[in-house]
């Protein structure tokens, strides 16, 4: 099983293995890269993150006791990272805060869905990076197991299984959370798409 | 079910993850709910977006270079931490060394020039030079200007985390070690014990190189 030669890689990497860690940073950078650009709105910023994410685990494999899967772990920490990147650069003003958002909840029986905004009108001429910018807030805006089982399912693509096998939970958890979790996204990004 | 607790089902339906009498429940109710039928049509919307916004991008980029980065900022996070040992043939190290008494701009730009010279191949073995103000300038400009050798590949502008990776004429028998000063970090690896290794350049800088200012020591 893949997952087990992950810890196997781990524990040769913890014992200064380092082609171990190479073969780890190879086998899940794309992984990594995902999450963080499906948060940070540019290509080389989400790549950065990747890096810095790398290279903190690292320095904490010793800390990694395997409680969680390493994919977990990874994606714990680029997650973290990223938000860490947007607070600070909301900070220091780099950004200008889209207050379009809704703050309200968008009931599915609205007249207007939002799947009709975003995939028949004016939706569709959206720039990437603004969307991705858009769904950084949304990101940043849920909780910590909502935004992780969010971005593993819609992203990564895990099944409920590897989800609960990864996140340590029921899958009955897994589907409670992710239908939470997508409520409360597109609630988020109802205001942005809406204004489009 | 009632139509909330459809609703709390429809993603695992979408999802293909529901058992066969649940997912016939859930089916029932779709094809007569108009609230339920919306609801679908939102997730719809949710993997569009993720779809356009994250994994078309992503299959697009080539991740190149990336191990080598990550494990070339681990190299220096972790020699930062132990100090590398002394060598014993000087040249480069010697100079560099040497130079740790300029401030931070000046060293960060004999790195840029250090890591520009391997990289067109132009550094003589065990022999080290006074960079001049033009060497300086050329190794910040980048790949505007041409090498001094034409064979040999143009080092691109040192940016952070970016690897030069030389073609293998640039190598030399120059023993460098890591250097650290204020504002970023060279760390020149002349592999020694990997032949058929490039040597390998990493290059960060904590502001960035302006090619006008004075290098003088």
């Amino acid at each position: 099983m893949k997952e087990q030669e992950d810890s196997a890689l781990v524990a040769l990497a913890v014992d200064g293995d380092q082609r171990a860690f190479r073969e780890l940073v190879e086998r899940h950078q794309a992984r990594a890269f995902r999450t963080a650009l499906s948060i940070l709105k540019h290509e080389d910023q989400a790549r950065d993150v990747a890096q810095d994410a790398f290279v903190k685990i690292y320095t904490k494999l010793p800390e990694f006791r395997g409680q969680a899967a390493f994919t977990t772990w990874l994606h714990r920490i680029v997650s973290n990272l990223c938000i860490d990147r947007i607070r600070k650069t909301k900070r220091h003003g780099e950004v200008e805060y889209d207050d379009a958002r809704s703050h309200g909840p968008q009931t599915a029986a609205s007249g207007s869905t939002l799947a009709s905004v975003y995939l028949d009108g004016p939706g569709r001429a959206l720039e990437r990076s603004e969307l991705r910018e858009q769904m950084g807030r949304a990101l940043e805006s849920l909780s910590d197991s909502h935004r992780e089982v969010l971005v593993m399912r819609e992203v990564d693509g895990l099944s409920y299984e590897e989800l609960a096998e990864a996140l340590e939970v029921a899958k009955g958890t897994v589907m409670s959370r992710l239908f939470h979790a997508r409520k409360k996204f597109m609630n988020a990004m109802s205001g942005y798409l809406h204004a489009r | 079910m009632n139509c909330e607790q459809i609703q709390e089902h429809i993603g695992a339906y979408r999802d293909g993850e529901l058992d066969t009498s649940t997912r016939a429940s859930v089916e029932a109710e779709l094809a007569s709910c108009e609230t339920c039928q919306a609801a679908y049509r939102e997730l719809e919307a949710l993997e569009a977006l993720v779809e356009r916004a994250v994994l078309e991008p992503a299959a697009s980029v080539e991740l190149t270079g990336f191990t080598d980065e990550v494990m070339a900022r681990i190299a220096v996070e972790t020699s930062v931490k132990s100090p590398a040992p002394e060598r014993s043939h000087e040249s480069l190290f010697d100079r560099l060394a040497a130079m740790l008494g300029l401030d931070a701009r000046s060293l960060v730009m004999a790195g840029a020039l250090a890591a520009a010279a391997i990289a067109w191949g132009v550094w003589p073995a065990a022999q080290v030079t006074s960079p001049t103000p033009e060497d300086v300038v050329r190794a910040a400009e980048g790949p505007s200007k041409s090498p001094a050798n034409p064979s040999d590949k143009v080092a691109p502008r040192p940016r952070r985390g970016m690897e030069l990776e030389t073609a293998s004429a640039g190598r030399n028998a120059a023993s460098v070690q890591q250097v650290e000063v204020a504002h970023g970090r060279v760390v020149i690896d002349d592999n020694a014990d990997d032949p058929d290794r490039p040597v390998v350049v990493w290059h960060i800088v904590g502001e960035e190189v302006d090619p006008k200012a004075d290098v003088s020591p």
